[in-house]
């Protein structure tokens, strides 16, 4: 097992290391020059050449790939154009928010997803509404399903605040679209592995023994579906804490994903390379941590991965 | 199959129902709104600027369209050869590919698009790029996975031993039996690629306006909820209804066992 944790952590390592590598070819292609977006438009030929001398502009291909390969090493992401303070403060100020609806979106998809799978999964026939309402849901694209809610619940019917904060209140529209989206895929899978668990060998053997219902389905239904769903959850934070530009952009919330909004349409270049940067940090790190949470609840997972 | 076809036929025969930049005098109400829908020589309404709706919602359909099957070709293409390609010849060249088709997977999609897009313009075929970019590596790794299952296989083994070289095992062995996967795939790869390609004209990246596209027909109908809510409702259910068309193509195929609904696939 830790064998295999740690090939797979060098593995995201390299992964980590390509994408470094792609926004610095990134940063070459995009328009404007980065000198002249720091010292403004009128200035001096000398001024422009100091910037462009402290940013190593003037130094070879290779060279400025080493000392940007060094600095992000570092953490060091370089210094937001327009705001004029370093990128990774930048994001760890969005991190809390962003967080808390990567929380939220992920909370209403378990929950509702869990629930409606398993008691899909339960029936002895599949519903059929069920799966016409995740064909539906799964053609909605996320930015109008937001806005249809926002306009709704906060607009039309005044039952929620349009947005704009991080309050309780305002979380609930941008969980519940960040949710609702999941929810075909959370029940899909709860439901599949429900019917696995009831037509397996075990099953049977619980039930000639007499266990209570309850019992039954702690222990051996529920315990059955946790391992998909870790693995499910565990990509959905990832994807969720690397900015969700579509739904925070609805909501006006102030997370990674509205930064990135602003950073591209101000074309900030580090800004804009050090949040891709880091949300591609946090999805190979989530995928690791999928993996182990995965090792822990599952004993198959284990045998499986060692063996 | 229905709902494509018919999304097919309204960007082919969009010249006849008229002109999508026209401002006839006809095309506001006394007071400056749009016209609704239904009014005569109008059947969607008009937009703000007294253009005729279904007019644009056709023009629109040949971008939205155009990007998303070019988009689903080339990425699904892509796809399918890196992941044959890596999980057949194995070795360095499968450690390099999947290398760099993990990168792809693990950059956060939207805003590589945003920056993907100020790069490469913002035409039909720009996003196109972009847009391939973005998705060829999840189909990448599906067919990856299922090549190296099929690899060992007897009938492959044994076409192996013959001698046969490796394209044409491929072709005439692992290709045949990876086709009803494909298709799933190409299916609801269609579906994110339309939803995706409208997002960034949604989010002001993609097909700039006076152009029409129904993602950046969406964004300018938000604005008119109020008073005109037939100025999104109209562009909302193009999109919705080809998302609708992919998805259930996909469903029907994959519900005969190719493959399972992939989560990350339709995730934006």
């Amino acid at each position: 097992m830790a064998r295999y944790l740690i090939v797979r952590a060098g593995l995201g390592l390299v992964t980590i290391a390509g994408v470094v590598l792609l926004t610095f070819v990134l940063q070459f292609s995009l328009p404007g020059d980065p000198a002249r977006r720091i010292a403004g438009p009128r200035a001096s030929p000398e001024v422009l050449a100091t910037v462009r001398a402290n940013l190593h502009l003037d130094d070879s291909v290779p060279s400025q790939l080493l000392t940007y390969v060094t600095d992000v090493a570092q953490g060091d992401l370089g210094v937001s154009y327009i705001r004029r303070r370093p990128v990774i403060d930048l994001i760890m100020e969005r991190l809390p928010a962003t967080a808390v609806l990567a929380v939220g979106g992920l909370m209403v998809e378990v929950t509702l997803g869990g629930g409606l799978g398993l008691w899909d999964g339960l029936r002895r026939k599949r519903s059929r509404g069920l799966a016409a309402a995740n064909v539906v849901l799964l053609s909605i694209p996320t930015y109008s399903l937001g806005f249809l809610l926002l306009v709704v619940f906060a607009y039309r019917l005044d039952l929620l605040p349009l947005g704009g904060g991080t309050s309780a209140k305002e979380l609930i529209l941008p969980a519940a679209t960040l949710g609702l989206f999941g929810v075909p895929y959370y029940a899909a899978v709860v439901s599949e592995s429900t019917r696995t668990a009831l037509s397996a060998s075990y099953m049977r053997t619980a039930v000639a023994k007499g266990l209570p219902r309850r019992v039954i389905l702690r222990r051996h239904v529920i315990r059955n579906c946790l391992s998909p769903v870790i693995t499910l959850a565990g990509l959905d934070v990832a994807i969720y804490l690397s900015g969700v530009v579509f739904v925070e952009s609805v909501f006006a919330w102030p997370g990674i994903g509205q930064l990135q909004e602003q950073a591209y349409n101000e074309l900030d270049r580090p800004l804009l390379m050090g949040t891709v940067i880091v949300a591609a940090v946090v999805v190979v790190a989530f995928n690791l941590v999928a993996d182990l949470v995965r090792a822990l609840v599952d004993p198959r997972a284990r045998v499986e991965e060692t063996g | 199959m229905a709902i494509l076809s018919a999304g097919v036929l309204l960007a082919v025969f969009a010249p006849i129902f008229g002109d999508p930049y026209a401002t006839p005098v006809d095309g506001l109400t006394p007071t400056g709104l749009p016209l609704g829908v239904l009014t005569s020589g109008h059947p969607l309404g008009t937009d703000s600027l007294g253009r005729d709706m279904l007019a644009r919602v056709a023009f629109g359909a040949r971008a939205s369209l155009e990007i998303a099957f070019i988009s689903n070709i080339t990425s699904v293409g892509l796809g399918v050869m890196v992941g044959l390609v890596a999980g057949f010849y194995r070795g360095w060249v499968e450690h390099a590919l999947m290398r760099i088709t993990d990168v792809f997977l693990a950059v956060p999609t939207v805003i590589s698009g945003l920056a993907l897009a100020s790069v490469l313009g913002t035409g039909v075929i720009g996003i196109s790029i972009v847009v391939t970019a973005l998705y060829w590596a999840w189909t990448a790794r599906v067919v990856f996975g299922e090549t190296l299952a099929l690899r060992r296989r007897t009938f492959v083994e044994a076409a192996i031993a013959m001698g046969a070289p490796g394209r044409t095992v491929i072709r005439r062995h692992i290709l045949p039996n990876l086709a009803s996967l494909i298709a799933t795939i190409a299916a609801f790869n269609g579906a994110t690629v339309v939803a995706v390609g409208s997002g960034l004209s949604y989010l002001g990246a993609g097909i700039q306006p006076p152009t029409p596209e129904w993602g950046n027909m969406l964004a300018e109908g938000q604005g008119a909820i109020d008073y005109a809510p037939h100025l999104l409702i109209v562009p909302l259910a193009c999109v919705v209804l080809i998302v609708f068309g992919f998805v259930l193509i996909g469903e029907s195929l994959s519900r005969r066992g190719a493959v399972s609904l992939q989560r990350s696939w339709l995730d934006i």
